[in-house]
């Protein structure tokens, strides 16, 4: 037997995994003991599912039961923790989360309670949480004076050198740098190559211990196969996966991949669902991302479709494919993600498709990564010229850039040290100190290593040696065996790369037939229409329906079609693009039923839209009465870069003359939508001016890509 | 940690003697001057120093402490040491430094106020103007239109004088001889009470801090909102900072001002105190000029404002013997030990 400490240990963990035989796993004990004993801070370096949970439970149970302090773990990962907490808790840690979901803050008060009582063990929150004023004066407050242990996951992201960038990480090393030694700390991180653990070293001090574990995965089975567009890749994996065993995971880029992907499995009969992080709140269904990873957990469905949102701490060992719909930004993040399947199975695929245009998701990823010089520098200027600071609102009025660059902005620069700007009771004030030149050195230096990445990634989809072997040399895992497993070692495709012609030809029509909705604007920007008198929230009566959109601007279905149309020298949309939307509007079937058509007026191009509106009227067997007029030439919508510049562009433009029929509900046609003011200023008058409920119907949506 | 921002020191002075950013809540309560100044001579006669309460048990060390250091209240206080990090991080971020009583980098000035010498001072803006002097500025807030112009015209004829200028940072006649000596080109010191973070993010006090003609402090958490107490004990840090001070008007036994004056003029002696004695000044002034300050010549003022506090500072009396004020010492403990 061992020593008291260490039966101790063990009994927790065969109580938290229900098995009166568990042992720890090699490292797991020794790590245990290191920050229970000592001091000097540990970085664990461990494969996905090595089993760190277990390390900080048992430990933070440990060092309770010594008197000590809660412990803290910081993780972006709280959403998949939850199994993690359930097996915690049968070892008695009463372990409770903290995140910014709705249903979490309806506990706060709870946990507020419990943690001034000191009835909680662990207390996990996200990075996020820590820049946030309110969660530090309410909720740790009650705590931090008697944290034991620091548990910092994902501790990669200490060191500019790692391969994800999460801009509060600059805050928590900060905070681990002026820690006194009394209290332990523990990073841990599944990814680190050698140049990141040295930068951690650096970062976090000398006595800093590393523990770092074996990377490769025997059961894992790799292959990449390239296919070019969309067309092909979603005719592949929909005859493809019925022929793969068990369940698993496919991975997008990105949030709009991810429903394209799972509505295509779906219309072919196989049980698939999209899953991103904001689900629960776009779909309306609290619950929904827990509920689908019940289902594949139990493999009641066959594959997820996900976002990276589907990340590290989700663990089930029995998954047996993954599969990428597109390149990843590294090498290190494939490995991860492919990480998660086959634990505990014989065999499992993990499947790369490339090829094609892929890097253009990712260069944007990388390009918005950092705010522009520019946008820093106007930010900076306003916000030195407002000696009480400005809220993000007033800052949008002052500068026309999108909500979400201004606000990513403001956060990295408050993230710096000292920072050129901090928020005081929602106001950003600047502070005393300059930004300095060495911010823009790291942007530099981040895209840089981001693009390498790129690059890598590319050189690994082409492989011509062992595909697992580049996976662990990449993680600086020298040592690596040919793992005599992937296509390359054996010198075969696992997976076949074909699929029937039919397949695609359905695959090319359902691209067509995918249509996206648009969605009514809800509340007036504060002081954007001066002349019109909106404000506030725009009520039902003057709110246009859910309308549709036929495209996705210069996608691989209708959306290239419409860019030929707009920018022809014939200026003309082609009929098919008529039928398209007729199509679109019966499959739609909107209710009450439309009687008449109308569209939005332009002085630019002042036939392009009304003509494509005649004819679709015609083909809808619809009156066609355009009833709106432009009375003020405007710069083009598409320049506006936030809501209030979108809104404010379109005050006092247009009026309505009714007339017949006019009573009756109405489709209103424009060829693009963006942010969806336009739509909502037209029907708003369209409204006041007594007609019926107004649908919204465009060709294209021309908005960014999605954020994942 | 190597790359920790603070000596071992200063975090343990924070962790004894700072609320680690302003909480209303039931924490621990820091422990005050007195408390802090006993625990440190304590230590010094166990042969231990400040950055021996850091290590991983100081039970033992705590145990050798007679019971006037209540040994729970501060391992309490030391326990804090994820709060303290916490703490540092903001205030690094803001650009607000702090320093500890033990270090080189505290104000030399300060240390004049013997056992009273705060162990925290935080900071904004540099601190070469902290080793400056200069002429402390006070008066109450509310200040009549004559003792407004009086403030503007002394402030800005000692800022001409490349005199500095340390007042309270207050409404009133500290906010006008600060505004009065920065258009003037002069450098100031604002040694305030409460609300430092915001107070230097605030439109003015933020270029001229950033012009380096401006630097703040204060004793108290960069967050702490108004207590009268604070302020009080802040009225000793002005005089500590300046050369000489010169009272606009104050009540007569009444306020900060009449406190802190008489607080020098019959206790520590510092600086030598001069008041405003035209006709119509409140009788708060006439009072002190009784107790022994010293009249502030009316208008037109000599050429050389400096020279004659110079000569006036002949006149005053030495400082009383500081181990009359605490007699509760029978050593009044050594600051300066701990120095490098």
């Amino acid at each position: 037997m061992g020593t008291p400490l260490q039966n101790r240990a063990t009994e927790l963990l065969r109580q938290s995994v229900g098995d009166p035989q568990a042992t720890f796993r090699p490292g797991q004990l020794e790590a245990i003991e290191h920050l229970l004993e000592r001091r000097s801070p540990l970085l664990v370096v461990q494969r996905t599912g090595w089993g760190k949970s277990n390390v900080y439970f048992i430990a933070a149970k440990l060092l309770r039961e010594q008197q000590a302090g809660p412990t803290l773990i910081i993780s972006p990962l709280l959403a998949l923790m939850r199994n993690q907490i359930a097996a915690a808790a049968r070892a008695g840690v009463r372990a409770v989360r903290v995140t910014s979901e709705e249903t979490n803050r309806d506990d706060w008060g709870r946990i507020r309670d419990d943690l001034l009582a000191d009835r909680v063990d662990v207390l996990l929150v996200s990075p996020e949480r820590l820049g946030n004023e309110e969660f530090v004066r309410t909720m740790l407050r009650p705590v931090a004076a008697r944290i034991g242990l620091l548990v910092v996951d994902e501790a990669h992201c200490i060191s500019d050198w790692g391969h994800d960038f999460r801009p509060d990480y600059r805050r928590i090393t900060r905070i681990l740098q002026s820690l006194p030694p009394s209290v332990r700390v523990l990073a841990t991180t599944a990814t680190a190559n050698d140049r990141v653990v040295a930068d951690l070293q650096s970062q976090l001090g000398a006595s800093l211990t590393v523990q770092r574990g074996k990377l490769a995965r025997a059961s894992l089975q790799l292959q990449n196969i390239s296919l070019p567009g969309e067309i092909t890749r979603l005719a592949w994996l929909a005859h493809t996966l019925p022929k793969l065993p068990g369940s698993g995971v496919i991975y997008t880029l990105t949030i709009r991949d991810a429903r394209t992907v799972a509505a295509w499995l779906h219309e072919n009969g196989i049980d698939a669902e999209p899953y991103w992080g904001g689900l629960d709140e776009e779909s309306g269904q609290p619950g929904l991302r827990e509920r689908l990873e019940t289902r594949l957990l139990r493999n009641e469905l066959k594959a997820l479709v996900a976002t990276t949102a589907l990340g590290m701490g989700f663990d089930k060992p029995d998954l047996a494919f993954v599969i990428h719909y597109q390149l990843p930004g590294s090498v290190v993040h494939y490995y991860q993600q492919v990480g998660r399947a086959g634990r505990a199975l014989p065999d499992a695929f993990a499947v790369l498709l490339g090829g094609g245009g892929d890097s253009d998701i990712t260069d944007h990823f990388i390009e918005t990564a950092f705010p522009s010089r520019e946008l820093v520098e106007r930010i900076l200027a306003r916000l030195d010229a407002a000696s009480e600071g400005l809220t993000l609102g007033e800052l949008q009025i002052k500068l026309n850039a999108p909500r979400g660059r201004l606000d990513h902005a403001l956060k990295l620069l408050s993230l710096e040290s000292p920072a050129p700007l901090l928020k005081l009771d929602n106001r950003w004030k600047r502070t005393v100190a300059p930004l300095a030149p060495a911010f823009w050195g790291r942007v530099e230096r981040l895209t840089e290593l981001r693009k390498r990445e790129q690059t890598r990634m590319l050189e690994y989809l082409h492989a011509r040696s062992c595909l697992m072997q580049f996976l662990a040399r990449e993680l600086d895992e020298h040592d690596a065996p040919p793992c005599g497993r992937c296509a390359v070692c054996r010198g075969e495709p696992l997976l076949a790369g074909q699929f029937p012609p039919t397949l695609a030809e359905r695959a090319a029509q359902f691209l067509q037939r995918t249509h996206h909705p648009i969605r009514p604007r809800k509340l007036w920007p504060k002081d954007a229409f001066s002349a019109y008198q909106f404000t506030g929230k725009v009520s039902d009566s003057l709110r246009t329906e859910t309308g549709r959109v036929l495209a996705i601007w210069g996608d691989a279905g209708w959306g290239e079609l419409v860019r030929a149309g707009k920018y022809s020298a014939a200026a003309r949309f082609d009929d098919r693009l008529v039928a398209a939307v007729v199509e679109m509007v019966r499959e739609w079937n909107p209710r009450p039923q439309p009687a008449w058509v109308t569209c939005v007026p332009s002085l630019n191009h002042t036939t392009l839209v009304a003509e494509f509106a005649g004819r679709l009227a015609r083909a809808l067997t619809l009156p066609f009465h355009p009833v709106l007029r432009k009375v003020r030439a405007t710069p083009p919508q598409k320049e506006m870069q936030n809501s209030f510049q979108q809104a404010h562009n379109l005050d006092g433009v247009f009026t309505v003359t009714p007339g017949v029929d006019f009573t009756r509900p109405v489709l209103l046609v424009d060829d693009m939508v963006d942010s969806g003011w336009t739509f909502a200023v037209c029907a708003a008058l369209l409204r006041q001016a007594g007609s019926g409920p107004v649908f919204p119907v465009a060709l294209a949506q021309t908005s960014k890509t999605d954020e994942t | 940690m190597s790359a920790n921002p603070l000596s071992p020191a200063t975090q343990a002075t924070l962790l004894l003697c700072s609320p680690l950013r302003a909480g209303r809540n039931k924490d621990v309560q820091p422990l005050s001057i007195g408390e802090f100044n006993e625990l440190e001579k304590q230590l010094q006669r166990a042969g231990a120093g400040l950055e021996q309460l850091l290590e991983a048990d100081t039970a033992p060390l705590l145990k050798k402490f007679p019971a006037a250091v209540d040994a729970e209240q501060v391992t309490a206080l030391l326990g804090r040491g994820f709060m303290l990090s916490m703490a540092v991080e903001t205030w690094q971020s803001a650009g607000v430094w702090v320093a500890s009583r033990n270090e080189s980098d505290y104000p030399e000035r300060l240390l004049r106020l013997k056992q009273n010498a705060p162990p925290l001072i935080y900071g904004c803006g540099g601190k070469k103007l902290l080793s400056r002097g200069g002429l402390a500025i006070v008066g109450s807030r509310d200040v009549d239109a004559a003792g407004e112009e009086f403030t503007r015209r002394a402030a800005a004829s000692a800022a001409r004088e490349e005199m500095q200028v340390v007042s309270g940072g207050a409404r009133g006649v500290d906010q006008l001889a600060m505004l009065a000596a920065l258009e003037a080109g002069g450098t100031v010191v604002g040694v305030l009470a409460d609300s430092l973070l915001r107070s230097a993010t605030s439109g003015t006090a933020r270029e001229a801090i950033q012009d380096g003609r401006l630097t703040l402090v204060s004793a108290f958490d960069p967050e702490a909102g108004f207590n009268v107490g604070n302020a009080m004990q802040r009225n000793k840090h002005i005089y500590a900072l300046a050369d000489f001070g010169l009272v606009v008007s104050s009540g007569y036994n009444e306020g900060g001002t009449w406190s802190g004056a008489i607080e020098q003029l019959e206790k520590l002696r510092l600086t030598p105190i001069f008041v405003r004695a035209d006709d119509d000044v409140p009788e708060g002034n006439r009072q002190l000029l009784r107790r022994g300050a010293l009249r502030f010549p009316s208008e037109p003022w000599p050429a050389a404002l400096r020279e004659m506090f110079a000569a006036a500072d002949q006149k005053n009396p030495p400082p009383m013997e500081t181990a009359d004020l605490f007699a509760l010492h029978e050593k009044p403990p050594e600051y300066r030990g701990g120095r490098r």
